[in-house]
């Protein structure tokens, strides 16, 4: 089934939250590898996120703008001995994106008491 | 890398490899070059105690999420070729493969048929002379205008020219094969790639594509040619039936070129990704 435009997902939004976590840190563009590190260590997992669910919901971000991204310079990796490294960065669409989710949060937990944290 | 973190990382590789299969060489490289670097990054980090097994373990949890992602990116590239054959399809675009259509393969099937059952065939010899002759000169002017799809473009060459050899009554869907075949040639269109250390297959294939293009040209000339000693009358047969089995031959040799090209662009693809990853890390 196909899921409505405009809709986030929750590994998503994760991943939004986790590029603007990043970028608070002064790292603007990341790799795959360093996201699914990060998820994992953000939400306590225990498994990296698979390698299919991980491309694919950057693939899907991307073509609905709310990430960008370019190949590493090839110079940089050969330097470092290591493959080419998809670089990405969140875009402003990416930030109001995670606005929105994360108030959306706020509104279901003030009017119904199961989902509220606190 | 030891050995099981080679045997996972071929594994990876494989799989990539075939969930990706008929996809477009953007989407395909694209995402090939990237499960590359994230199973080096993984194998490589320091803070991954049994990495060759949580690879494994990203690769198996998401095969359902690749086949979904196959599936969604098969639909939309359908829908953009569907789109793209609208727009390339137009009649200010395409008013050749219609002429042809109409001039080459209807007219030709029927004088061909005519002169299977009617004696000599009469007039629709000269119908037979006068398409092949225009189709052909449009599907040169064509096909210089566009870029091949060499493989499938050839193999239906061979399949026709072997059908039109294979008698009389093969003959005119051998034709039409094989004039679908050349119209197949030039239907797909390459995007540039943004991977820059793509671009040197990319040459490759420009050159190549341009190679097959000679090698059609000359087989396209000499089907035309093959035709005429033979249908018009007083013509001379044995030089006739020479130059027509030389012309399905050239035929046979054009598609043969183009599918061992195709195969060689893909082996030169598949070594460039290998050559890419350095000496270091390579399995």
């Amino acid at each position: 089934m196909r899921r409505k435009a405009g809709v986030i997902l929750p590994l998503e939004a994760s991943i939004l939250g986790t590029a603007v976590e990043l970028s608070r840190g002064g790292v603007e563009e990341f790799h795959g590898f360093e996201l699914a590190k990060r998820l994992r260590d953000d939400e306590g997992r225990r498994n990296l996120t698979a390698h299919g669910t991980l491309y694919k919901a950057l693939t899907r971000m991307e073509k609905a703008g709310l990430l960008s991204s370019v190949w590493e310079d090839a110079d940089q990796a050969t330097g470092e001995g290591r493959p080419r490294r998809r670089l990405y960065t969140i875009t402003m669409s990416g930030r109001a994106a995670l606005v929105h989710v994360e108030r959306e949060a706020e509104a279901l937990g003030r009017f119904d008491p199961g989902l509220s944290p606190s | 890398m030891n050995g099981a973190e080679t045997q996972w990382a071929n594994m990876v590789r494989r799989w990539v490899a075939l969930y990706t299969r008929g996809l477009s060489v953007d989407v395909r490289d694209r995402r090939f070059l990237e499960l590359e670097s994230d199973v080096w990054e993984h194998l490589h980090d320091a803070d991954e105690p049994n990495a060759s097994r949580a690879v494994y373990g990203r690769f198996l949890r998401g095969i359902p999420a690749d086949v979904w992602w196959r599936y969604h990116t098969l639909l939309e590239s359908r829908g953009a070729r569907q789109r793209s054959q609208k727009m390339t399809t137009s009649l200010r675009d395409s008013w050749w493969v219609i002429l042809t259509a109409i001039l080459g393969v209807v007219p030709l099937g029927i004088s061909l048929a005519m002169m299977t059952t009617v004696s000599g065939g009469g007039a629709f010899r000269w119908v037979g002379v006068a398409t092949a002759t225009l189709s052909g000169a449009l599907l040169i002017a064509g096909l210089v205008r566009r870029q091949s799809d060499l493989i499938s473009g050839s193999q239906m060459i061979v399949v026709g020219a072997v059908l039109t050899l294979a008698g009389v009554e093969f003959m005119p869907v051998g034709i039409i094969v094989l004039v679908s075949g050349f119209w197949t040639g030039n239907l797909q269109l390459s995007a540039t790639s943004d991977a820059p250390d793509l671009q040197p297959v990319r040459q490759h294939q420009v050159d190549m594509t341009r190679f097959w293009f000679v090698w059609l040209a000359g087989a396209a000339l000499l089907f035309g040619i093959g035709w005429i000693p033979l249908i018009v009358e007083g013509g001379d047969l044995t030089w006739g039936y020479f130059i027509w089995v030389l012309s399905w031959l050239g035929a046979i040799v054009t598609g043969a070129v183009g599918i061992i090209l195709g195969g060689l662009r893909l082996t030169l693809r598949h070594h460039t990704r290998r050559t890419d990853v350095p000496a270091s890390q390579a399995t």
